[in-house]
């Protein structure tokens, strides 16, 4: 309870509450935006909070998380173009409603449950991280081992149509990793005698280089055309449309929360897939599955709070395990080490207030989510109005400026150039992202976990299943990979229906 | 710039296959067999298992009907590189003529490479480059490339 307090007077500071207020409306604007996306915001912000105090550092990162991720039904319900990949379930139902002259009971629904989503995922991040940190202190290398493996399978695994696509994707991560010097040795990896080369390839400008980048690139190939201007009706009885939603909705809202947050927790799951596995399982309950895809508000409401929840649910490992579940906690955790805040078992006593603040810091995000959401609704259509010509040059510029401010060198601009283009060609060839950035932060942790094992059991892999956690975890990895291959042989021809989803 | 599948194998093969050859040049760590060029040659194996499948696919495929790449228009190369073009001309520049000129003369081009007019492309040029220096420099106190503006600037 002390660290409750203590957490909760580092929050109630004029800095922070600032700075969260401000991420929120940044994060709302981002995630109107279509084709940028939530993680895109937060590699764009990155550079911002290096330069600020460890608790409104994150705090801005979990404001803008969460908003973004809200925001992206914004244009998803008034021009079926899902802001973010996590609002994709149900855009279809939002347009319906949208088409039908309803879109206020279209985001109604969507804000509302996002709300909801998150409080309900940050809350459930209070309770369970700390008993996973409790149960946690016992992991040794190899545990933390396997935990990393584990999670880079998963990421393979739900990578979208192809299979093969996604572990080329965690290997271009892995070798990014591997950049710079050895851990075991000191023996500089692949820096062709650059200096710039020899802490790695930085996170930050990585990061820029791969979401901001890659999208200015796509946009300056695409034919500039504009896109279809919203529908210009005003949004009536809004606020009554949204407490009605809540109170139709209670119980599919709660499960859709609980379900996020388990599966956000999960590595490599996060959001989206919590958006459609809440869509789905709320069709299968539903007393009215017929409405689904012609405008049900059940179904936005079941997968906008899962998609919120989860953003929270992928919280718990990346703190408690420093496994993050997403790109967006890949990047949090890469911030939270810089800012000397270790992500591990141990975090809540190293670091108890700060982690607190961060916590209620994230459910008043939320809660500020409820005014802020309500405002960027009634003035979607104005957000949505900003052409990209005016948009792809500002992305551009606080990208190279935000690398350059993070390296302090000009080393940095490079690598937002070379990389930019590397994302830009996976994209081009349907190899997706996740599994690369998941790979660049765990390549490390893999690898460094693996040689303190190997010196450790001398040599014998049978170390490896020794201790009985650790076996469980491995044991679990090999199902993970079974089923990996399973499916790959025997769905060979058909890759339509996840293709679709992706 | 979609590759065709023969041109992803053969890249994703050729990956793998320059990692491997470039890793056996990494020393051993004393008294194990497992050193800094372990990991690295087992990403570059999964590189030439994934590029072999994929050749394997490639060549099955052949015959049906092939993937051709999204028609981009004329000059598409020229486009894809315009981006990568104007971050590293920044990164040449800025050092000599500092951040405010460079930044916007950057946003300038691109904002008309994307079809802005010109006088508005002007105003938010200038106002990037300005927005950018209060908040990088001012705000956060960060170190930006300095020139005769900033100097003169103090």
């Amino acid at each position: 309870m002390d660290n409750f307090f203590q957490g909760l007077t580092l929050v109630l500071q004029p800095d922070v509450l600032s700075v969260i207020f401000l991420a929120s409306l940044y994060g709302l604007v981002i995630g109107a935006l279509p084709g940028l996306t939530a993680t895109m915001s937060i590699a764009l912000l990155v550079p911002v909070t290096f330069f600020l105090d460890p608790v409104p550092a994150i705090a801005a990162i979990t404001a803008t998380t969460a908003s973004a991720i809200f925001a992206g039904d914004i244009p998803g319900a008034l021009l079926r173009i899902p802001g973010t990949p996590a609002s994709a379930a149900y855009a279809e139902d939002a347009y319906a409603l949208t088409v039908a002259g309803r879109p206020e009971a279209a985001l109604g629904a969507s804000l509302i449950a996002s709300v909801a989503g998150g409080v309900v995922g940050v809350i459930l991040l209070m309770i369970f991280a700390p008993a996973l940190a409790r149960f946690a202190v016992q992991f040794s290398s190899v545990e933390y081992f396997w935990l990393a493996v584990l999670g880079l399978s998963c990421a393979v695994a739900v990578s979208g149509d192809s299979l093969l696509r996604g572990a080329i994707s965690l290997l271009i991560g892995l070798l990014i990793s591997t950049v710079g010097i050895d851990i075991a040795t000191g023996y500089p990896r692949f820096t062709f005698g650059s200096i710039h080369l020899l802490s790695g390839i930085s996170f930050i400008p990585a990061m820029i280089g791969i979401f901001a980048v890659s999208q200015v690139i796509r946009a300056a190939l695409a034919r500039p055309g504009e896109a279809p201007p919203p529908p210009s009706r005003g949004l009536p009885d809004l606020m009554g449309t949204m407490w009605r939603a809540l109170v139709r909705f209670r119980l599919t809202i709660l499960r859709s929360s609980l379900i996020g947050n388990l599966l956000g927790a999960l590595p490599g799951a996060g959001a989206d897939i919590a958006a459609w596995v809440a869509y789905s399982l709320s069709r299968l309950v539903s007393r009215s599955p017929g409405t689904y895809g012609k405008g049900s508000e059940e179904g936005i409401a079941a997968g906008g709070a899962a998609n919120n929840s989860a953003v929270a649910g992928a919280w718990t490992p990346a703190l408690v395990l420093g496994i993050p579940g997403d790109s967006i906690t890949a990047i949090a955790v890469g911030v939270m080490m810089m800012k000397g805040i270790t992500p591990g078992p141990r975090v809540f006593i190293t670091d108890g207030p700060e982690v607190y603040a961060i916590f209620l810091g994230f459910l008043l995000a939320n809660l500020l989510l409820l005014p802020l959401g309500f405002l960027a609704i009634k003035l979607a259509r104005h957000i949505l109005s900003v052409p990209q010509a005016v948009l792809m040059p500002v992305i551009l510029m606080f990208s190279i400026t935000g690398a350059y401010a993070v390296d302090n060198a000009m080393f940095a601009i490079g690598i937002i150039a070379v990389l930019g283009l590397v994302a830009f060609m996976m994209e081009e060839n349907r190899i997706p992202f996740a599994p690369a950035i998941l790979g660049i932060v765990l390549g490390a942790v893999v690898e460094k976990n693996f040689l303190i094992t190997m010196i450790k059991t001398q040599g014998s892999l049978a170390g490896f299943f020794d201790r009985p956690l650790a076996a469980v975890l491995g044991g679990l990895t090999l199902v993970v990979w079974t089923l990996i291959l399973a499916r790959s042989v025997l769905r060979r021809a058909p890759a339509s229906e996840r293709m679709t989803h992706d | 710039m979609t590759l065709s599948p023969l041109a992803l194998a053969l890249l994703t093969l050729a990956i793998g296959i320059v990692v491997i050859g470039h890793s056996r040049g990494f020393p051993l760590m004393g008294g194990m067999s497992y050193g800094p060029a372990f990991f690295p040659v087992l990403i570059g194996a999964g590189f030439v298992l994934c590029g072999l499948i994929l050749l394997g696919q490639a060549v099955l495929a052949r015959g049906g009907p092939g993937v051709s790449a999204k028609p981009r228009g004329r000059r598409a190369g020229l486009r894809l590189m315009i981006i990568p073009a104007v971050i590293l001309g920044y990164a040449v520049v800025s050092p000599v003529a500092g951040f405010l000129p460079t930044t916007a003369i950057a946003a300038l081009v691109t904002a008309l490479f994307f079809g802005l007019r010109p006088l508005s492309a002007l105003v938010l040029a200038g106002a990037t480059a300005v927005a950018l220096f209060v908040l990088f420099q001012g705000a956060l106190r960060v170190p930006l490339p300095v020139g005769p503006l900033e100097r003169w600037l103090g």
